[in-house]
């Protein structure tokens, strides 16, 4: 039972800018991930003894459950207890909490929905607090979905998404006070999915779905140039507030939004996108009737006696299908390519698994939890490939997959590419008791030689532009004599 | 408009005060955006604080409720156990800001109330339990002068209240204010320049005020006190015929007395039919609504009331307040604003034939609220009880259809705006509204019927 041990996903987020990332057709799921490298065996925080909550975590690291029956002295989890009322004082958050069910449950007049609602719309609203779409509830069936997400099994667009924040400074002319705008960002879409046959790339913005718009920006301060402009006078006011008000009042949330996009039954969606160096937002219509299938890897020969792996998402299988196309590609490889383009993340801990068939790396880099706790992720010890690897990167390359080609870097491959993402967010699933659960941002993602993914991402050794192919690039470093001072620099 | 006192805004003006509201909302909008706050929930905190495009208070009944949790429950999994594995968990593991429990315990009961789709029923924080209660007990301590903001966008009197310290110590119309205490607040919203003035009673506040025609700022040193917000306003509109009018912003713990004393002082002068406007005014205090439908409707029930589990109860007029009063013709004026407690009123106006309804289709709001106080100073409002008017017609999502629909053209709207900037002290509009002006030609009618009658 691996369930619940979510945790560095794909689709994550950024740091210097302030991005917050989340993962929309791609979440990497429930088996994937973490390890246990990852999941430390003392977090920071966990109690032990009768309050265990988290203790799960550290009890067993794939089996982060808050469950009776996982806790090892199979005592009944009380955090603040069943029996707060006799240790809660009645002014405490927790005794507030349950005055109000109970005066609700006593008192609404029409009778109140079932506790799975109420608790289910409590735990909802918490996690929404926090203001970070990659730490949101998930009902039931959308727990249980991520278990699919695991295997490459996505529903919805089959795309990965961020958030990504702009500042929009104070306009003191106009006195248009500065406010913040958070555009839910494409980072890549994955092969074969409704969004990559609508056409959409990298950077692209989501701006509405289904005609209904995403509520990433304050739209009274947007427009406070145009109400104020009608402040004399009270018919144009009075309509400008009312279209300003039916527009917050359909808005979808990012939150809402993410639920959306990867939602299971959704036959097809309309988004307007907003991309860059495209003047007018457009609509493209996905057809997200079927679910999209991603095969973790793929490989090929190169002519000239190279090899070529791709890795289109980390999943727990990865390093298998990766070491078995290494020995299809057989024994005597001049050089290989390792395409990370386009490939948002997944399962840490495979791509560590994969750094060990390729390189002698020791870690892929660090998990640093809250309290400023490191864990280091381990590469388990495997043999450095006897020929020289060039890795292709683009800006649809984040989170593992940059961890991955950073520390391929340091044991001397070539990095060749665009700028990559910079996505350094590690987001666990937790499963609660009634089979509903939550996704949580745990920590974030440092490189084995400390550097921070989310300030900028990586930026390539050898910078490929417009039409050249990277791959035609990487094949001629490939083809240039080592250099071993290079190497060992 | 805002006031050290609260002013009775007619209509036109409410509506653009708006802007102010809007702008001022944005702070709580923003932070709402960001994280896609349940919107039931995002919807009531618009509706408590700024927001106020479709107000709706509430006929609330306050009482006070501490209910001590059963012992041993045993749920399966019960919300309060799974608020609390949600709680722990993300403060230990939430890489992020550190987590406030109460903050976040109340976001947790937000979104428990939002399950119940039912925007009335809803949490206060400590913070916004105690405004709504200032709010309802209609007083509060300060100096008793009603405030506005010019062109120049500085605060100024428009007037010292009948009985205010501002009038004993010579405040006068007009004064700009420069200071308060020291404070320059020349460059201050109405709302911060009300927070520096207000204070605790025999405390003193000094104002530095800008009077036309004296080159020297003039510097008073005020006494506060103990001061009745200004919730009625009222005039005898036509003193020809003797027509009354009486505006009432809320139903609150001093509306009734208000009412009764301008209705008294309407009496005295010979009042022969009366405009009662209730446009715009959301609501409020059950009992007051009561009260004051008393002094309109001669017998029999005013509103009934039905809990979850309970019999139809109504609540009826209350003869010592009824026989109290003359008769004389009685028109009401109502618009979509008007909700709750005033649709009880006219409800039952307009059931008992006691007067008529001219306007607009009123809020629609056949719902009640029982507020109840918690031990750590938050409340909340849960809807306990539908209501329905005299004749027992449900108006939930309805409203009331007024007898006489009179509604305004864009050109009314802009006239009327237009006349309110400039006459600061109005508080209504003769030349340019319209409901106005058929709720006054209605009186007179009936008044001619009356006579006829009479004779």
């Amino acid at each position: 039972m691996q369930r619940n041990t979510r945790a560095l996903l794909g689709g994550c987020a950024i740091g210097a800018a302030g991005a917050i990332v989340f993962v929309a057709g791609l979440r990497l799921s429930p088996e994937t991930h973490t390890g246990r490298n990852l999941i430390a065996s003392n977090l920071p925080g966990i109690i032990s003894g009768s309050r265990e909550l988290p203790a799960g975590i550290g009890a067993n690291a794939n089996e982060f459950q808050i469950a009776n029956s996982h806790l090892a002295d199979n005592s009944t989890i009380d955090p603040l207890g069943s029996s707060f009322s006799d240790e809660l004082p009645p002014d405490s958050p927790g005794s507030t909490f349950q005055q109000i069910y109970l005066l609700l449950k006593h008192n609404y007049v029409d009778g109140v929905p079932d506790d799975t609602k109420l608790a289910h719309g409590a735990a909802a609203a918490m996690l929404a607090s926090l203001q970070d779409p990659d730490s949101r509830f998930l009902e039931p069936a959308e727990f249980a979905e991520e278990k699919n997400e695991a295997q490459g099994h996505y529903s919805g667009i089959g795309a990965v998404t961020v958030v990504r924040k702009i500042t929009h400074p104070a306009d003191a002319k106009n006195q248009v006070a500065s406010y913040d705008e958070r555009r839910l960002t494409i980072v890549a879409a994955l092969p074969g999915s409704p969004a990559e046959k609508a056409g959409l790339k990298s950077g692209d913005v989501i701006t509405h779905i289904d005609g209904r718009w995403l509520a990433t920006y304050d739209p009274v301060i947007a427009d406070s140039v145009q109400l104020r402009a009608a402040q004399n006078d009270p018919v144009t006011f009075n309509k400008l507030a009312a279209k300003l008000q039916s527009q917050v009042d359909k808005a979808y949330s990012l939150t809402d939004a993410e639920t959306h996009l990867t939602d299971v039954a959704a036959k097809s969606m309309v988004l307007t996108i907003s991309r860059p160096g495209t003047p007018q937002p457009f609509d493209v219509t996905l057809d997200t009737s079927t679910p999209t299938q991603v095969a973790s890897i793929s490989s090929h020969a190169v002519d000239g006696g190279f090899g070529y792996i791709k890795v289109n998402v980390f999943t727990p299988d990865s390093d298998a299908a990766f070491a078995a196309a290494l020995s299809t590609l057989g024994s005597g490889l001049k050089g290989l390519v390792v395409d990370l383009r386009n490939s948002p993340g997944g399962d840490v801990e495979a791509a560590a698994r994969i750094a060990g068939k390729i390189s002698n790396a020791k870690s892929l880099g660090t998990l640093r939890l809250k309290g400023k706790h490191d864990e280091v992720i381990a590469v388990p010890a495997g043999s450095p490939a006897p020929y020289p690897l060039v890795v292709l990167v683009d800006e649809g390359t984040a989170n593992a997959a940059e961890l991955l080609a950073a520390t391929l870097r340091q044991s001397g491959a070539k990095i060749v590419g665009t700028r990559t993402f910079g996505d350094n967010t590690a987001v666990r699933s937790i499963a609660l008791k009634d089979g509903s659960g939550f996704t949580l941002t745990i920590g974030r993602l440092i490189t084995s030689t400390g550097v921070n993914l989310g300030d900028a991402g990586l930026t390539p050794d050898v910078t490929v532009n417009g039409a050249e192919d990277p791959l035609n690039t990487a094949i001629d470093i490939l083809k240039q004599p080592v250099n071993t001072t290079d190497k060992n620099s | 408009m805002a006031a050290d006192m609260p002013r009775n805004e007619p209509k036109i003006y409410r509506t653009l005060r708006t802007i102010n509201n809007v702008l001022a909302a944005t702070l709580f909008l923003g932070v709402a955006f960001i994280g896609g706050v349940s919107f039931q929930d995002f919807r009531s905190v618009h509706d408590a604080e700024s927001f106020r495009f479709a107000v709706v208070l509430i006929p609330e009944r306050v009482k006070s409720a501490f209910i001590t949790a059963a012992h041993g429950q045993t749920e399966q999994y019960s919300p309060f156990e799974l608020y609390s594995d949600v709680l722990e968990t993300v403060k230990s593991n939430y890489y992020g800001p550190d987590i406030d429990s109460t903050e976040m315990t109340y976001n947790a009961i937000r979104g428990m109330m939002g399950a119940l789709h039912d925007r009335y029923t809803r949490f206060m924080d400590p913070k916004a339990y105690k405004a709504m209660m200032d709010d309802n007990q209609g007083e509060f301590v300060g100096i008793g002068a009603l405030l506005g903001t010019n062109k120049q966008n500085q605060v100024y009197v428009i007037h010292p209240l009948p009985g205010s310290p501002a009038l004993r110590y010579k405040v006068l119309p007009g004064d700009i204010i420069e200071k308060v205490d020291g404070n320059n607040t020349l460059k201050m919203k109405d709302v911060d320049v009300v927070k520096l003035i207000r204070g605790e009673p025999n405390t003193k506040v000094t104002l530095t005020l800008l009077r036309h025609g004296v080159t020297k700022p003039v510097v008073i040193t005020i006494p506060r006190q103990m001061v009745q917000q200004q919730v009625v306003q009222y005039s005898m509109i036509d003193p020809a015929n003797k027509i009354g009018y009486i505006s009432l912003s809320v139903f609150n713990e001093e509306s009734d007395n208000q009412v009764s004393k301008a209705l008294n002082d309407l009496e005295g002068q010979g009042m022969r039919g009366l405009v009662f406007d209730l446009r715009e005014n959301p609501g409020g205090l059950l009992e007051i609504a009561q009260r004051i439908a008393s002094r309109f409707v001669p017998d029999g029930p005013i509103v009934w009331i039905k809990d979850r589990s309970g019999p139809m109860e109504s609540l009826n007029v209350i003869p010592s307040l009824h026989n109290y009063h003359q008769h004389f013709p009685l028109v009401v004026l109502v618009n979509g604003d008007s909700a709750s407690a005033s649709e009880i009123v006219s409800g039952a106006i307009k059931d008992t034939n006691s007067g008529i309804l001219v306007g607009e289709k009123t809020f629609g709001k056949g719902l009640v609220q029982t507020i109840m106080a918690l031990p750590d100073g938050s409340a909340v409002a849960i809807t306990t009880q539908h209501y329905f008017t005299a004749k027992q017609h449900d108006i939930n999502h309805k409203g009331i259809m007024p007898n006489i629909p009179v509604s305004y053209t864009d050109d009314d709207q802009r006239k009327m705006y237009a006349f309110m900037r400039s006459h600061p002290d109005a508080f209504y509009d003769l030349p340019y509204d319209r409901q106005l002006q058929v709720a006054i030609s209605q009186v007179k009618q009936r008044m001619r019927v009356a006579s006829t009658r009479v004779d």
